[in-house]
């Protein structure tokens, strides 16, 4: 009998290929090694998920994934997680999305939706508490996910709550995205690839049950004290006059002053027009403020543009990494553009990070004279607009160009200029580069390189040193390492802190709480996630920080094995020479490299693993109670290092 | 002359994007700026991040400037 | 001296559809978090980003006249309040309500009665949508 608080206690399971469903109890034992969310996901995904799959394959997973917070008014618990293996990296993926939608999975009764197997036709997967329906969706298919999300909503309900792809993903592009509610992205690593490939067109949720926690008098407290922080904690206003205010843009121009707004596809950190892009001027085009479930961050909006080229756009954001991507990233600046972009990709489906930066590939490629003019029908200049709205609706229909293009940077170098432009596919592991920059904080450079997912901004950024907050700095690393925490211009003292935040996050998106609140500002930390957990659940163990300390390691453990049993390991800890070896040419960060190679000694030190063979330690994996990843690890590689007696 | 630029909220409630001000050091800097944004740098002083040609200066230190220096004022930001 | 009644209010322009107010409305009444057990009803467009609709106990007191017990009454300060202990659970109360905000938990009806004073939908309304 499943007694945790917070926990629904079920996992459902899907076949599309038999049309079949069936849930069951969630072990007790597995929510207190993993907690839940990406978490539990690692765990299944482990031992449901057989070596080498292929990510599009009716053998892959779909794993959506809540956790014991989701739902619970906890902090920025709106969010969920799907996870899967990678169509893009052939990596660990997942990804997450605000929204409402999470909720309503624990609502209608369960922890995990782990779908394998291929629908016959275009279907939509309808629960409802109890109930679980295929529902045909051959009418569905090449709509986008606007129009989709309204047919579902109008002949389900429209209380259910929808994520979907676009014709991106029903064309597998290697980078597709799955919108949920409208306007929240699930956006990176190809999870919409996936859904496309399983002909699965829609997920729709709504439930009716409620979420209990084990010792509701000792949770009002912690709901307090989650008041307390968004009202008159020292949080607040800085949350307020930034997030709120301005949404995720409030970063262009803060960022651009430190010269770590990528500029050009990353070519430099500065850009002079940044302004024009700026949270500033979007406010300008803000027609409502918004929220997801559960949050009092509220950094959404939808956005509209009235007149001009773009009248009658209206798209929920755009986020800082949207903004980046087509604004700076290609030398766009005229904001109405990128807010157009914004709607595009989340209609076709497409990740807009990964997308800007196949483009910005693209017109490096032309201006270094790589491609020819007469092998597209647009000019691939910087700055152009028309260009990139073609390049986008070519990438989403697999059109010239899009089909290479609609691989990836790392597969599309390959054939674009004959190999010769490999040096600017900026990517690793194959996922492109995100909006920060190695170079003005070294920081980057580290999370970059050993981040699950590859050029991940999400899994272990550090903020510390965006900005240097010394106070935080101080009271998680020491006083002593103030100044080297705080420096982001010195690789020093970052292993520290990027392994912390990796582990602190593996929590985070276990929990399952947002980046906002966590990531920036750092309201929440181990010692508040403890105070949390333990009245929520009612295991005692979370409310001890070590232990979850602990948890937090395991899972980031078992992520990394879960790569390493894959093929993929240290050879794909590398960043592209842009950050290496280009020294930064302009901007306040300008002749500073990122070098990696101390940092990772220094994090292949602190997590446990081998430097010289790229593999963790027979001792750590049994110290985090991983021992069945071992035999599977030796049947590939040899024996696993141990550590000499001597230490 | 130097180069003092507002961001978000300091830019939005100022009204101000950037100011050129004749000044040799960050104290002088700080007292030539128009009443309006003093007070409004009062209001967040809490939270004031200055940054002086893209590094984190500590405004208790009366930094030197130099002609062209650019100085950033903002409020903590974050996202990703 | 005539009565002050008071109810909850919403300027729903403010609104941003975080649901913390039904969130903490069942947690305070029934110890559990589920939105459809919220004694006010939210119903917000994520797609335009708008509180497209509402329902609020305003103590009309329709309720007290078909209560066959009266067990529903309206207390000094205004507010109306249901006595469980005279309570038959006929659930006359529930269709007579004009905005449909009477809410039956194992089969007993419940409605806002502001908390007592401390009503806790406003307390957590960070946007100050919800008033009083």
């Amino acid at each position: 009998m499943f007694k945790l608080g917070g926990y629904a206690g079920k996992i459902l399971y899907v076949d599309l290929s038999k049309k079949k469903w069936w849930s069951e109890e969630l072990k007790q034992s597995l929510a207190k090694s993993f907690i839940g969310g990406t978490g539990l996901s690692a765990y299944l995904l482990w031992h449901l998920l057989g070596r080498g799959v292929d990510p599009l394959s009716p053998e892959n997973l779909l794993i959506i994934a809540t956790g014991p917070a989701t739902g619970a008014l906890s902090p920025s618990s709106g969010r969920f997680a799907v996870v899967s293996k990678s169509p893009l990296t052939y990596a660990w993926a997942e990804s997450h999305a605000g929204g409402a939608l999470g909720p309503q999975i624990k609502y209608a009764g369960y922890d995990l939706v782990v779908i394998r197997g291929c629908a016959e036709k275009p279907t939509v997967l309808a629960i409802d508490d109890t109930s679980v329906e295929f529902i045909k969706a051959e009418d569905l298919w090449g709509l986008d996910t606007e129009a989709t999300t309204d047919e579902v909503r109008a002949k389900l309900g429209k209380d259910y709550h929808v994520m979907c792809i676009g014709p991106a993903g029903e064309n597998l592009i290697k980078f597709a995205s799955i919108i949920v509610d409208y306007h929240r992205a699930l956006g990176r690593t190809g999870l919409g690839a996936v859904m496309g490939f399983k002909k699965l067109k829609a997920v729709a949720v709504r439930g009716s049950k409620g979420v209990e926690v084990h010792d509701p008098d000792k949770y009002k407290e912690v709901l307090e004290d989650f008041l307390w922080r968004n009202t008159k904690g020292p949080w607040a206003l800085p949350a307020k006059m930034s997030l709120w205010r301005y949404g995720t843009p409030n970063l262009v121009t803060v960022l651009n002053a430190i010269g770590r707004l990528p500029t050009k596809n990353h070519w430099t950190g500065y850009w002079e027009e940044a302004d024009k892009i700026s949270g500033e001027a979007l406010l300008r085009y803000r027609a409502a403020k918004t929220s997801c479930f559960s949050c009092a961050i509220m950094c959404k909006q939808v956005t509209k543009v009235e007149n001009g080229r773009y009248a009658g756009t209206v798209t929920g954001g755009p986020e800082y990494e949207t903004v980046f991507a087509f604004g700076s990233n290609l030398l766009i600046s005229n904001v109405e553009a990128v807010i157009y972009f914004n709607k595009l990709c989340n209609q076709l489906g497409l990740d807009t990070i990964s997308t800007g930066k196949v483009i910005s590939f693209l017109f490096e490629c032309y201006e270094k004279s790589f491609i020819s003019r007469d092998i597209v029908d647009f000019e691939p200049t910087w700055g152009n607009e028309e260009a990139v709205a073609k390049i986008i609706e070519a990438i989403a229909f697999r059109k010239g160009i899009g089909d290479i293009l609609a691989e990836g940077v790392a597969k599309a170098c390959k054939t674009i200029g004959d190999g010769k432009c490999c040096d600017f596919a900026l990517h690793v592991k194959g996922l492109e580069v995100s909006g920060q920059d190695p170079r003005a904080q070294k920081s980057v450079g580290l999370t970059w390189a050993i981040s699950v997912r590859g050029a991940d901004h999400l899994r272990s950024l550090t903020t510390v040193d965006e900005l240097g907050y010394r106070d935080v700095a101080a009271e998680r690393f020491g006083v002593d390492k103030v100044e080297c925490v705080c420096d982001r211009l010195t690789e020093e003292c970052k292993a520290l802190i990027v392994k912390d935040q990796e582990d602190f996050f593996a929590v985070v998106d276990s929990v399952i709480m947002c980046k906002y609140g966590t990531m920036w500002p750092p309201m929440y930390y181990f010692d508040f996630v403890a105070k949390l957990l333990k009245p929520l659940t009612g295991i005692e163990e979370f409310g001890n920080v070590k232990y979850l300390r602990l948890v937090g390691e395991r899972i980031a453990n078992l992520k990394r094995c879960f790569n390493l049993r894959e093929g993929i390991g240290m050879e794909s800890e590398k960043l592209p020479k842009r950050f290496t070896e280009e020294p930064m040419p302009t901007g306040p960060a300008k002749g500073y490299v990122c070098n990696l190679e101390d940092m990772l000694i220094e994090y292949y030190a602190l997590r446990g693993w081998d430097y010289r063979t790229g593999l963790p330690y027979v001792e750590t994996l049994n110290h985090l109670d991983l021992g069945f990843v071992i035999p599977v690890l030796e049947d590939i590689y040899g024996s696993l290092p141990r550590r000499s007696k001597n230490g | 002359m130097v180069k003092v630029r507002f961001h978000t909220i300091l830019k939005e409630e100022s009204g101000l994007n950037n100011l050129e001000v004749d000044a040799e050091n960050l104290s002088e800097l700080l007292s030539k700026l128009p009443e309006n944004v003093m007070q409004i740098l009062e209001k967040y002083r809490n939270y004031l991040i200055i940054l002086v040609n893209g590094h984190i200066v500590d405004p208790k230190h009366n930094i030197v400037l130099r002609r062209e220096d650019i100085i950033d004022i903002t409020i903590p930001v974050g996202g990703g | 001296m005539g009565l002050q009644i008071r109810s909850l209010k919403v300027d729903p322009n403010l609104c941003t559809g975080c649901y913390m107010c039904t969130l903490i409305c069942s947690f305070s009444k029934f110890k559990v978090f589920n939105p459809r057990l919220s004694l006010l009803r939210i119903d917000y467009n994520y797609k335009i980003g708008r509180l497209e609709g509402y329902a609020l106990c305003n103590q009309c007191g329709n309720c007290i006249s078909v209560c066959p017990t009266k067990a529903i009454y309206m207390d000094f300060s205004g507010i109306v309040r249901i006595e469980h202990s005279k309570c038959i659970k006929c659930l006359s109360c529930v269709s007579a309500c004009p905005n449909n905000v009477i809410v039956v938990y194992n089969g007993i009806p419940y409605k806002c009665d502001l908390c007592d004073g401390d009503p806790q939908c406003v307390k957590f309304c960070l946007v100050g949508a919800l008033h009083v």
